[in-house]
């Protein structure tokens, strides 16, 4: 994944995240166990925080582009 | 040469502690997410609210995709690409928008409770108000960056004010990660 461009691995992250929210959808309204929807969301959510938020910035600031 | 090293690391500086109090910023309010989704399984437990699904998947594509188009401002602006910046971030409010009359304008109307109809009017409208506060500030946020970009404030090589608006806007996505399963997806009728 850190070898894409910036774009192509955001629009990557996209379609990850549009195909879990559609499966999520799926499982949603056909009454699956919690559990499988809270994994989804947890994975959606660290997808963004690590690829959108880049919190390895926090961590690391001399990474990010504007230096 | 000495001067400009100095100038250089005091910016990185900067940015360093910056970025840390926005992400401090970040886990406050993920704490005051967090107790509204506590209270909606203490006074809702394992009930569904019963909610539109199609527009709910429909708010959540909305603000799916104003996200990667976020991405996109964020990374057009580190390229100096200005006119992809530009048009990234117009795309990214007017879904912001979208979003908002999405929620507000048409879920709250559709929901078949008030806000005054005991947990399930509180819970819900407590959520998605707050994150739809959220929502109009980040709105307010980024259409700030927009008129400093138009007047070419930000440079490839400073830019934290993208940065920080484009994390202000994901941070949004990821409360509505969890609250949309949470409020529409999970429990039983």
């Amino acid at each position: 994944m850190t070898k894409l461009s910036p774009l192509k691995r955001g629009f990557v992250i996209f379609v990850i995240l549009g195909v879990l929210t559609a499966v999520e959808y799926y499982l949603g309204v056909n009454e699956v166990p919690s559990i499988l929807l809270w994994t989804i969301a947890i994975i959606k959510m660290l997808l963004v925080l690590q690829f959108f938020m880049h919190i390895n910035r926090v961590i690391n600031p001399n990474k990010g582009g504007h230096e | 040469m000495s001067s400009i090293n100095n100038t250089i690391a005091s910016y990185q500086q900067k940015l360093a502690i910056s970025r840390l109090g926005l992400w401090l910023f970040f886990a406050s309010d993920a704490f005051m997410f967090g107790g509204l989704l506590i209270t909606r399984f203490y006074l809702l437990g394992n009930k569904n609210l019963n909610l539109d699904q199609t527009l709910g998947l429909l708010v959540t594509s909305i603000l799916l995709i104003s996200s990667f188009f976020m991405n996109r401002a964020e990374v057009m602006v580190s390229q100096g690409n200005h006119k992809g910046f530009i048009t990234s971030l117009v795309i990214t409010i007017l879904l912001g928008i979208s979003f908002l009359v999405g929620v507000v304008g048409l879920e709250w109307g559709n929901a078949h409770f008030g806000p005054g109809d005991g947990a399930e009017g509180a819970v819900f409208y407590m959520m998605t108000g707050m994150h739809a506060f959220h929502v109009l500030t980040g709105i307010i946020f980024l259409g700030l960056v927009l008129r400093n970009g138009l007047n070419k404030k930000y440079t490839a090589e400073k830019h934290y004010a993208v940065e920080a608006s484009a994390n202000y806007w994901h941070f949004i996505d990821v409360v509505w990660i969890i609250y949309y399963p949470v409020l529409y997806l999970m429990g039983t009728m």
